[in-house]
C-alpha cells in the first residue's frame, strides 16, 4: 500500500512538470500567430475550412459561438444516433452485432456528443468495430475539442477589452482536435499498444484454455480508444468492464499512463488561462485550488480503500496486505490494481468528469464512495473536464469575488472587470441547473417501481446508486457504479436529458458571461482591489466550492452512503 | 420510435436555442448599468 502512496506523489509530480507547458502550448494554439507544427497542420486546417467553408478570420459574438456550437452537437447527436441504428448494415461488424434499441441508441448518442460517456450499452457486446472507431471515437475528439473552444470563448472574454467577439467556434474546434488531442492521442495509442493494448479488427476468437474449456477471446481497435477516452475526458470505454479489462489495460505501467491521462489536460487548462490573460499567477491560483480539492478526495479515497471494510473486520477476516493478498478492501477490484490504484483512479476519474473505471465503484467503501460522489456534486472542477473543468472554476471565481465584494461593500471585479448583475445572474444560472437536474431526478426515480427495481442494493446504499446514477450523466462524468441496472426505459431518457442539460444549460450561461465580459474596459487596480491570486482568494476560493456543494447536497448524501458508513 | 427520439432530441436543442436569448436578454439588460454602482466605495 505505500507503494500507492509514491504512486500518487509521481502524478502529482508528473502534472507539476507537464502541465505548466502544456497550457502554454494549448494557450498559442487559441491564439492567431505561429505555432510549433504549422508546417505540417496549417495546410490540413486551410483544406478542411475551405471544405466546409469556414472563414478563420472571421470572428463570432457570443450567441453566434453557441448557435455553431449547438448546430455541431446536434448533428454530431443524430448522426451517431443514424450509426448505432444501422450498425447492423454498416462495414466492420465482425461479431454480427445487430442496429442498437431506439432509446438506448438515444442515450448512447447523447452520452458521447456531451462528453460524458455513460455507458448503459455492453461494451463489446452491444457495438460494432464501426460503431465504437468511428461513431464512439469521433465524438470523443470533437466534443473534448468542443469543451476546450468554450473555454477559449470565457477567456477571451475576460482577456479582451471592449471587444464584441470571442473567437470562432469552427477554427478553435478545429484547431483543437487537429493539433492537440490527434497527436497526443496517435502517439499514447502507440505506447498502448507496446503494453499489450489490442488493436485489430478481429472479432472474439474462440480458444481451447489448457484445461480443455472453451473461451472466446475479444479483438478490436481498443488502443484507438482508450487514448482519446482518457485524454479527452471521455471514459466509454470499448469494453464493458472498461479499463479493469485486461486487453485494455493490460500492466502496471499502462494503468499508470492512463491515470495520469486523465489528468494532464485538465490540470493544464489554469495555465492556458494565465497565459492568454497575461498574468500566470492567475492560473497557478486556480491550479492550486483545484489541485488542493483532488488531494483532499483522493487521500480519503485511498485511505478507505487500503484500510478494508470496516464489517468484515467484525467477521474476523484478514485483510491485512500479505504476498498472496494485496490488501484493503478488494470487493469489485482488480487484483493486480489492488486498493491503491483502485482508489487513485476512481477519485481522479470523476474528479476529472472521466468516467472511465478500473473498479467497481458500488463495491468501495462508504468513504471511498462518498469521494466518488463528491468529486461529481462540486461541479466537476478539481480539476473537471478539458475546457469546461476550468469553465466551471471560473464561474466559481465570479461567485468568490461577488462575495468578497459584498463583504467589504466593493463592485466586484475579475482581473480588473466589473462584476455585475448580468454576471452573477448568469453565474447563478449555472450554478443551480446540476443540483435541480440531479436531486430533481433522483426524487422522482425513487418515487417509481421500475427505477427502484433497478437497483442491485435495498436501502441507503440503494439510495447512492440511484443518486450516481443521475449525478453522473448530469455532470457529464460517465463513470457507473455499476450497481445501477439502468438499461431502462426512464433511466435512458432521464439519463439523455440530465446529459443534455447538464452540458447545455451550463456552457450557454458561460458563453453569455464571455460575451458580457469581452465588452468591458478594465479599471486599474487599486489599494481596495482583491488581488485574485494570492492565498487568501484560493482560500475563499475553496470555500465557496465546498460549502455551495455541501449545502445542497449534504442531506441526499446522509441518506445515502453516510447512511451506509453509520450503520 | 425512431421518429420521436429524433423529434425530441432536435427539440432539445432548439430550447437550448431559446436559451441562448434567454441569456442575451440578461447581458443585454445590463448594458444600462453604470460601471460604477451606488455603494461602490473602491
Amino acid at each position: 500500500m505505500a507503494s500507492q502512496w509514491v504512486v500518487l506523489g509521481a502524478v502529482i509530480a508528473t502534472i507539476l512538470i507537464v502541465a505548466p507547458p502544456l497550457g502554454r502550448y494549448m494557450a498559442v494554439l487559441f491564439g492567431s500567430g505561429p505555432a510549433f507544427g504549422d508546417r505540417l497542420f496549417s495546410p490540413l486546417e486551410r483544406f478542411i475550412y475551405r471544405v466546409t467553408g469556414v472563414d478563420p478570420e472571421h470572428e463570432q459574438r457570443w450567441t453566434a459561438y453557441a448557435f455553431s456550437l449547438l448546430a455541431f452537437s446536434l448533428i454530431s447527436a443524430l448522426g451517431l444516433y443514424a450509426v448505432l441504428r444501422l450498425q447492423g448494415v454498416l462495414p466492420f461488424n465482425p461479431t454480427g452485432a445487430p442496429g442498437v434499441d431506439p432509446l438506448l441508441a438515444m442515450n448512447v448518442a447523447v452520452s458521447f456528443t456531451t462528453n460524458t460517456n455513460w455507458q448503459n450499452y455492453g461494451g463489446e457486446a452491444t457495438l460494432s468495430h464501426f460503431s465504437q472507431a468511428v461513431g464512439l471515437v469521433t465524438q470523443n475528439f470533437v466534443s473534448a475539442a468542443a469543451g476546450l473552444a468554450v473555454m477559449a470563448a470565457l477567456i477571451r472574454g475576460v482577456a479582451r477589452r471592449r471587444s464584441i467577439t470571442v473567437g470562432n467556434f469552427w477554427v478553435d474546434l478545429t484547431r483543437m482536435t487537429i493539433r492537440l488531442l490527434l497527436p497526443l492521442s496517435l502517439i499514447f495509442a502507440l505506447v498502448m499498444v507496446t503494453q499489450g493494448v489490442v488493436q485489430n479488427l478481429s472479432g472474439f476468437q474462440e480458444v481451447v484454455t489448457l484445461d480443455g474449456a472453451t473461451q472466446f477471446i475479444p479483438g478490436g481497435p481498443v488502443a484507438s480508444q482508450v487514448a482519446i477516452k482518457q485524454l479527452g475526458t471521455n471514459g466509454g470505454g470499448f469494453f464493458n468492464t472498461n479499463s479493469s479489462h485486461p486487453l485494455e489495460n493490460p500492466t502496471g505501467v499502462a494503468n499508470l499512463l492512463q491515470t495520469l491521462a486523465l489528468v494532464l489536460i485538465p490540470f493544464a487548462a489554469p495555465f492556458t488561462y494565465g497565459e492568454m490573460v497575461g498574468r500566470r499567477r492567475q492560473g497557478w491560483a486556480i491550479f492550486w485550488a483545484m489541485l488542493i480539492l483532488l488531494l483532499l478526495a483522493t487521500v480519503v479515497a485511498m485511505g478507505a480503500e487500503g484500510s478494508g471494510n470496516q464489517a468484515l473486520f467484525g467477521l474476523g477476516i484478514d485483510q491485512a496486505a500479505s504476498e498472496s493478498a494485496p490488501g484493503g478492501n478488494m470487493e469489485g477490484k482488480e487484483v493486480r490494481h489492488g486498493p491503491g490504484a483502485s482508489a487513485l483512479w476512481a477519485s481522479l476519474t470523476t474528479a476529472t468528469s472521466n468516467g472511465s473505471v478500473n473498479a467497481m465503484h458500488d463495491s468501495f467503501t462508504p468513504a471511498g464512495a462518498i469521494v466518488t460522489l463528491a468529486n461529481m456534486l462540486l461541479g466537476e472542477v478539481s480539476p473537471g473536464g478539458v475546457g469546461v473543468g476550468l469553465v466551471g472554476m471560473l464561474v466559481f471565481v465570479i461567485l468568490t469575488v461577488f462575495i468578497a465584494g459584498l463583504m467589504v461593500g466593493r463592485t466586484p471585479e475579475l482581473l480588473g472587470k466589473k462584476v455585475q448583475s448580468a454576471e452573477v445572474k448568469l453565474a447563478t444560472l449555472y450554478i443551480l441547473t446540476m443540483p435541480a437536474l440531479v436531486l430533481g431526478i433522483t426524487g422522482v426515480a425513487v418515487l417509481l417501481p421500475d427505477a427502484l427495481a433497478a437497483r442491485s442494493n435495498p436501502g441507503a446504499w440503494g439510495l447512492a446508486e440511484i443518486l450516481y446514477g443521475v449525478a453522473s450523466p448530469a455532470n457529464n462524468n460517465g463513470s457507473a457504479f455499476a450497481g445501477l441496472s439502468s438499461n431502462t426505459p426512464f433511466f435512458n431518457v432521464s439519463q439523455a436529458m440530465a446529459m443534455l442539460a447538464g452540458r447545455f444549460f451550463l456552457i450557454i450561461p458561460i458563453l453569455a458571461i464571455a460575451g458580457s465580459l469581452v465588452a468591458k474596459e478594465p479599471v486599474a487596480a487599486t489599494e481596495g482591489s482583491f488581488p485574485t491570486d494570492s492565498p487568501l482568494f484560493v482560500g475563499l476560493l475553496l470555500g465557496v466550492v465546498l460549502i455551495l456543494a455541501g449545502l445542497t447536497f449534504f442531506p441526499v448524501l446522509s441518506l445515502g452512503p453516510v447512511a451506509e458508513a453509520l450503520r | 420510435m425512431d421518429v420521436i427520439v429524433i423529434v425530441g432530441m432536435v427539440s432539445f436543442f432548439a430550447v437550448a436555442a431559446g436559451y441562448v436569448k434567454l441569456c442575451e436578454k440578461i447581458v443585454g439588460n445590463q448594458s444600462s448599468v453604470s460601471p460604477s454602482e451606488p455603494g461602490d466605495r473602491g
